[in-house]
Formats: structure tokens, sequence, C-alpha cells
């Protein structure tokens, strides 16, 4: 089967039709043979049993009556017949009666193979044997023998004529199906070709060439349906890889461009970088400087101080006698002026501090600081602070966070005027800031002090009243701001003040980003 | 103190010196109180023969020409004068301080009260410490 | 003495053994001679077409008779109960004429023989062949005898023998006259045919 698939259309066509025709004669001639030689057989047998018959229905009287010579001259009648080779007839006692020889063969049927009636082939002769009845009496049997060569020389003859005949049918059949198979090959062929062409020339332009009407055509009509669809392709594709290759350089030129401005950009950011670092640089070993000159200075600065102060008592103490009530007065002003000095100092050195002296970041969980800070500023008793709110827990630095409060409700304490004073604090979110306040009923401050009371060394009492810096507002204000939140404050006068700070929930990072454009707005 | 030697101080504020002076006479601290306002003068004095050596220093640390770090190391680098105890006695903190004085092997770093009261207080402290303790018997 | 009469007696009880033997051999073989002809009769009977008027019932058998000295004895034992062309056969023996007609029966008798379908004619009644014929002409009766000259006498058929065989020969005339149908095949057996010359008795 497989030689049968790789051979040429052609070949295949011709080969498919030969075999199908030698077949078919094949089967007709040995068909034909087979009837025939049983035709022939059975019309053998038949004339034979007619003769046969015939013999019996004339030996009749020569078997009643005995006469055998009678009998065989009816038997000499067979002579006619060249055929039968041999022919008797047995009387009802099965013994030969009557013989007749052909002439050139003496073959004697053995009693052995003396059948009653009927017909055998054997060794290439027929041989019939008919019961002779006379009167429903069965009186001896006829056997008749004839040669069947003849009939198997004529069989012979039939059969190579038919081989001939075969031979020269396929003959016939190969040439009118090599002349004929063009008909399917030849269109199947020029398509191959074109195809071939196609795809070696990648051209899409050739079309094969409908012959026929049957599927072969359509197969051809197919076909060039799908060249047509290819060259369509075809020129989509190149139109789109042409676009494609437009769009490519556009694109190239403008991720070079980008490229380039990003070459540029990372050059100049580099270089930024390059500056932040020197800034920062310059800024921490600034930042130490300022920190060993603000330790120097407030410690140099309160040096002196320690040494009036001593001096101060010495003198109270040792001369107190001579002193009079004024002299006394003025000396106890004199230490409270070296107090005041030792704070100003001090608070000025705070102020400095803050933004510059970092420190470690922790989750400070108000709700257990804020109560530590409302013990540390030890109240009075007649004032009272509450926490209205849950307060948060904020990444700060704790020491800071501590300032805040710390000032915010040593001044409610410090300026409470009423009998019953009561300092709340509180908290809310609004947007990402958490809002806190203290609240007193405070003396309450005017509205145009609001501004002021921020601003550094501002009190709003005489520093005899009440003693303070004047810092205390201004640190809460900066710490507030460097943690990138406000401070304000709401207040009647003679009602009480609410002093309102925000803080970011997230982490206080805007520190950094605020020194550089401090900084950089520096330059 | 143990004894009568005499305790040198190391102090160029002289308020601050009376302040010692004057706690002395309060304390009624017998040992005589030798006074130096820099460091080159304590150790001139130390370096002098004929002066007794201290029982214990008091030393100051922010001192001009020679300030107390500067006066430890030349004194603890002195075999026979690195036996006298010292105790720092300044206004200053600083953490930095404090570790060199000890890296120095001072025997104690007291801050100067503001206070006097308190700076009396220090110097009782200073007193009976070195009352209980054992001194070196220098020469 | 007594070897000579021994030889004698022996002698006698060959020849007569040889006799006995010799006659039954003579017997047998003439009995045997008659069971081939009441065969053969038989067989006549087959080959031999009776016109309509003598075979009109199917049931009535077959008559042959026997006129004269019956020669056949028991010869149709074997065939007697066989039928021919469906019928039966039935065989009747008759005297002979010369006795027949001073019998009383004379006439039912005549009748009988005249019955017959095939009526063989003994040889004791040669003298009386032309008789007997007469008797039955016009009767289809198919006569049959076995002695010489039968044929001449009108006998339509004669059995002969040939070398120990026995043969038969026929006048078909006698035949044509007796209505009888012989058949070819028949006829081609018979060593001798018989044709009358036209005569006057046979246009009558």
């Amino acid at each position: 089967m497989s030689i049968l698939q790789n051979m040429a259309i052609k070949h295949k066509l011709v080969s498919i039709i030969m075999l199908a025709c030698i077949t078919a004669l094949t089967l007709a001639g040995a068909a034909f043979i087979g009837w025939e030689r049983s035709t022939f057989r059975s019309e053998m047998v038949r004339s034979l049993s007619t003769q046969a018959e015939m013999i019996a229905e004339n030996c009749k009287a020569a078997l009643a009556f005995q006469d055998a010579e009678d009998a065989k001259k009816t038997l000499q009648a067979l002579h006619v017949d060249a055929s039968i080779v041999f022919g008797c007839v047995y009387n009802k006692d099965n013994k030969l009666f009557a013989t007749y020889y052909r002439d050139y063969a003496e073959i004697k049927v053995h009693p052995s193979d003396f059948q009653e009636t009927g017909f055998s082939f054997a060794k290439g002769f027929l041989t019939v044997f008919k019961p002779i009845v006379l009167d429903g009496e069965i009186v001896g049997t006829v056997c008749l023998r004839c040669d069947m060569s003849p009939m198997y020389a004529m069989l012979k003859r039939n059969i190579s004529i038919i081989v001939a005949v075969l031979l020269l049918s396929s003959l016939a059949a190969l040439l009118v199906s090599a002349r004929l198979q063009k008909v399917i090959s030849g269109p199947i062929l020029s398509l191959a070709q074109v195809a071939k062409v196609v795809s070696e020339k990648k051209d899409y332009s050739t079309r094969a060439l409908k012959q026929n009407n049957d599927e072969v055509g359509s197969l051809i009509e197919a076909f060039n349906e799908m060249l047509e669809q290819i060259q369509y392709r075809d020129l989509e594709l190149t139109d789109a890889k042409e676009q494609l290759e437009i769009r490519v350089q556009q694109r190239t030129a403008e991720l070079t461009t980008a490229n380039e401005q990003l070459t540029t950009e990372v050059a100049i950011r580099k270089k930024a970088e390059e500056r932040q670092a020197e800034l920062l640089k310059q800024l921490e070993s600034t930042n130490k400087e300022l920190n060993d000159f603000a330790h120097i200075v407030s410690h140099d600065l309160k040096a002196p101080l320690r040494g009036i102060k001593t001096l101060a008592n010495w003198i109270s103490t040792d001369y107190a006698d001579k002193l009079d009530q004024v002299g006394r007065e003025q000396i106890d002003l004199l230490l409270g002026r070296v107090d005041r000095m030792h704070n100003l100092i001090d608070g000025v050195l705070q102020y400095s501090r803050v933004g510059r002296i970092k420190e470690e970041m922790s989750q400070v969980n108000l709700n257990e600081l804020v109560p530590d800070i409302i013990d540390m500023i030890a109240s009075p008793d007649r004032v009272t602070v509450t926490v209205e709110d849950e307060l948060p827990v904020i990444e700060c630095e704790k020491t800071r966070i501590t300032q805040v409060f710390q000032n915010l409700l040593s001044n409610a304490v410090k300026y409470m005027d009423k009998p019953e004073g009561q300092v709340k604090i509180g908290c809310v979110q609004e947007d990402e800031f958490w809002k806190f306040s203290v609240a007193d009923n405070g003396p309450g401050i005017e509205e145009r002090h609001f501004e002021k009371i921020f601003q550094i060394f501002q009190t709003l009492s005489p520093r005899d009243e009440v003693e303070s810096t004047g810092i205390g507002l201004t640190l809460v204000k900066k710490i507030v701001e460097m943690y990138g939140g406000r401070i304000w404050v709401e207040s009647k006068v003679g009602k009480g003040s609410t002093f309102f700070f925000t803080l970011p929930k997230q982490k206080v990072g805007g520190k950094n980003a605020k020194l550089q454009a401090s900084i950089v707005s520096r330059r | 103190m143990r004894n009568s030697k005499p305790v040198l101080l190391v102090e160029d504020d002289s308020v601050d010196a009376m302040t010692v002076k004057r706690a002395f006479k309060d304390l009624k601290v017998l040992n005589p109180l030798v006074l130096t306002t820099n460091g080159e003068e304590a150790l001139r004095y130390l370096r002098n023969e004929s002066n007794e050596k201290p029982c214990v220093t008091l030393l100051d640390l922010n001192m001009p020409k020679m300030n107390g770090i500067e006066f430890l190391k030349v004194v603890k680098a002195d075999d026979v004068l690195k036996k006298i105890p010292v105790v720092v006695l300044t206004t200053s903190k600083e953490e930095s301080d404090i570790v060199e004085s000890f890296n120095l092997s001072v025997a104690g770093y007291i801050v100067k009260p503001v206070d006097y009261k308190k700076f009396v207080e220090a110097v009782r402290a200073i007193e009976v410490y070195w009352t209980l303790s054992e001194l070196p018997d220098g020469e | 003495m007594k070897n000579k009469i021994s030889k004698f007696i022996g002698l006698m009880t060959v020849l007569i053994a040889g006799t006995i033997t010799a006659g039954r051999g003579a017997e047998s073989e003439s009995s045997r001679e008659y069971q081939i002809k009441a065969a053969f009769l038989y067989n006549f009977i087959k080959f031999v077409d009776w016109p309509e008027e003598k075979t009109t019932d199917s049931n009535e058998p077959t008559i042959i008779g026997i006129i004269g000295k019956d020669p056949f004895g028991d010869a149709f034992e074997p065939v007697k109960d066989k039928p021919v062309k469906d019928r039966k056969i039935v065989i009747n023996r008759f005297k002979g004429l010369e006795e027949l007609k001073e019998s009383p029966e004379k006439h039912p008798q005549i009748e009988a023989i005249r019955k017959c379908h095939l009526l063989f004619i003994c040889r004791s009644e040669k003298q009386k062949f032309k008789e007997t014929i007469d008797l039955v002409k016009d009767r289809s009766v198919l006569t049959v005898a076995d002695s010489e000259g039968f044929l001449e006498s009108g006998g339509i058929i004669n059995f002969t023998m040939e070398e120990k065989k026995v043969c038969f020969e026929i006048n078909v005339t006698a035949a044509k006259r007796a209505k009888l149908e012989i058949r070819s095949q028949l006829l081609k057996l018979a060593k001798r045919i018989v044709e009358e010359k036209p005569s006057s008795e046979e246009k009558n």
C-alpha cells in the first residue's frame, strides 16, 4: 500500500484503473470459465444420460428376451459419438450383457465401479449409469462412458482465449486510462505546479487555471481564493510592517530623546544627590558645631550665673544682719533674676536642640505618657487635669512629645485663675491627622495675641507675676511644625482657652523634606 | 580626710574656689586646701619636692592653659603622682567628659550643684568617703 | 465272479443315475426352456398392444391361456404374481380341442379361450393349429406356440430354439389380422418375420 501511496498521481490513477479492470476481467473470465465448465459438464451428463436412456429404451426388449446381440447392435450405435469410449448393458443380475468399446481403447469398467444409477467424473472420463426399466421393473442397467479430454481441450482453448482477451482488454484499458487520467491528474498537477511556484518564489499573484467543474475545480477555486487572501494579507502585512517600522523608528527616536533626557536628568539628579550628600554632611557638621556651640555657650553662660548666685547667697547669709528689708529684697530679686537667666539659657538651649538633636523614634502610647506628664507637672489640687478621649499611639521622639504636652499643660495650670480649674485633653481624628486639644477654663487670651504668644520670649503676664521664660509655646510650635502638624489657639477672654495641635498619623518623615527645603531656600 | 595632708584644688573660677573653701569651713574640714587655678600650676605644685603631696585632688575640667583632662593624663602617667586619688568636680555633665575621666582612672566624678547647700553636701560626701577609705601613704 | 457282478452293479448304477440325471437334466433343461418361454410370454404382453375393445376395463386381468398339454409346469411360478402394464396376469389352462369338443363345458370353455389375451397353443395341438387359430380369430388373441409351421398356420408368434437359446419368430400379417400392434422392439428381436402374401381370406 505505501508503494501505491507514493506513486505519482498519473501512475496511481492508471494503476488503480488497471487493477480494477484486470480484477474485473479476471473475475469475469474465471466466472465464465467456471460457468462454462459446469454447464459443459452438466450438458455432457445430460447428453450422455439421454443417450443412455435411449440405449436403455432400445435394449428393453433385448434384455427381456435375452437377446445380447440385439443389445450389442444397439450399443454399436454409440460409434457415432466420438467421445463415447465405452458402453455396456448389464442385466438385472448386474452382469455384463453387452458391451461396446471404442476402437482405440479398451477400458474396462470394473464391477466395483458399478452403480445402479447416477454419474461420476473420474480420471478424465464421465461415466453414466441408467437403469433399464420395463414395465416398472428394472431389467438391467446401461453404462456409458465418455472421454472428457475433448471437453478439457476445449476448456483450455477457452481459457487461453479468455486470457488473450484479458490481456488485450487490459492493454486497451491501459491505453484508455493513460489517456483519460489526464482529465483528473492534469488539473491536479497544474495546481501542484502553481503551488510549488508560489511557495518557492513567494509570488502570491499567480493563480491556478480552473479547468473542470468538479471537486478539483472547486479545489482550484478555493486555492486561488486562498492565494488572493494570502496576497492581500501579505500586502497588509507589508503595510503593517512598514508602519510598524515607521512607528518603531519614531519610538526609537522618542526613546532616544527620552533616554538622553533621562540620562541628563540622572546626571542632574546625581549631582543633586551629591549636592544633597554634601549638604547633609555640611548640615551634620554644622549641626555638630551648633550643638557644641550651644552646649559650650550655655555652659559658659551659666558659669557666671552660678557664681553670681553663690555670692549673692553668701552675701545674704553672711551679711544678713547688715542688710535692711530693702537690701534683703534686692538680694532676693537678684537671686530671682539669676534663676530667670538660668531658665532662659536652658530654654534657648532647648529650643535650639529641637530639630537638631535627633532622638530615637518610638511608638509612644499617649494613654500612658500623658498621665505621667500630668503627674509630673504636679498641679495643685484646685486644678484637675483630665483626658477626655482615647489617645492614640504615635511614632515620635518621646522627649519631644513630652515637651509638647508638658509645656501646654503646665501653661494651663500655671495661668489658671479660677478656683475650680479644669484642664481637658482631647483627641480626634481629622483626615490624616490627629487633632489634639488642651482646653482650660483659665483667663483666656485676647485674639490679637493669638499669634504673638508663639513667639520666643513672649509672655502675656508680666514676668514678675508669673515666672515664665516665654519659650514654652515657641518650643511646642517648633516641635509640632517639625512633625508636620499645626498649632493654634481658640479662646474667649475670661472663659478659657483651647490649644489645638495636629500631628500626622503616619510616620513623621516630613522633617527631612522640610529641612531640605529650608536649606535650599536659604541658598 | 583620714589624715591631715593637704587637699589639692585645681579650679580656675574664683567663686567656685571660694565655695569649696567655704564648704570646708562649714564642714570643719581640717585638711589644708591648696589652690591652683590651672593644670600647669597644679603640676608645678606636685612636682615641687618641698611641697607636701596632697591626699586627694579635686579637679575641675574646664580650665585655661591646661585643662583637667590634660592634667589627668600627665598625672596618671607619673608613677608617683598617679597614686593620688583624683575626684573630678566639674559643671560638665557631658558623657564624654565622664568617660574620659574614668578612662584616666579618676576616683570619682561629681557635678557641681548650682545650689550652694547641695554643693556643701557634695563636699561632705567626698570628705566622709575619703575619711572612710584608706589612702595610700605617699611620701 | 463276484468282481464282475459288482462291476455290473456299479455300471448299472451309473447308467441309471446317468439316465436319471440325464433325464433330470433333460427335464431341467426343458423346464428351464419353458421358464424362459413363460418369461417371454410375459414380455410379449409388454411389447404388444391389444385393441381397445379387448382392454377396456383396467381392472380386468390379462389372461394367458394355455391350450393343450401344458408343458410349462410351474414355469409361471416366478412370474405369475407380477403385474404387466398394471394388470394382473391370470393363467388359464384349457384342454385340447379334441377333448374340449367332447366336453359338456364346451361353449363356456371356448368362450373362455376366446377371452384370452394370449393363447399358447401347445405342441399337442399341432394338428389343430389352424382350427384353434380360427377359433379365436377376430377376438384379438395373441397366438403363441413353439411348433414348426405355426406361423404358416396363421399363428402370430412362434418360439424357436437356436443353439439352445430360445428365440421367436413373428407373423406380422397375422398380428395385423388380429388387430394387434406389435412393437418394433419386439419385431426386431424376432429371428424371422413372416408376411403373408395377400390372399382372399385376408380380404374378408
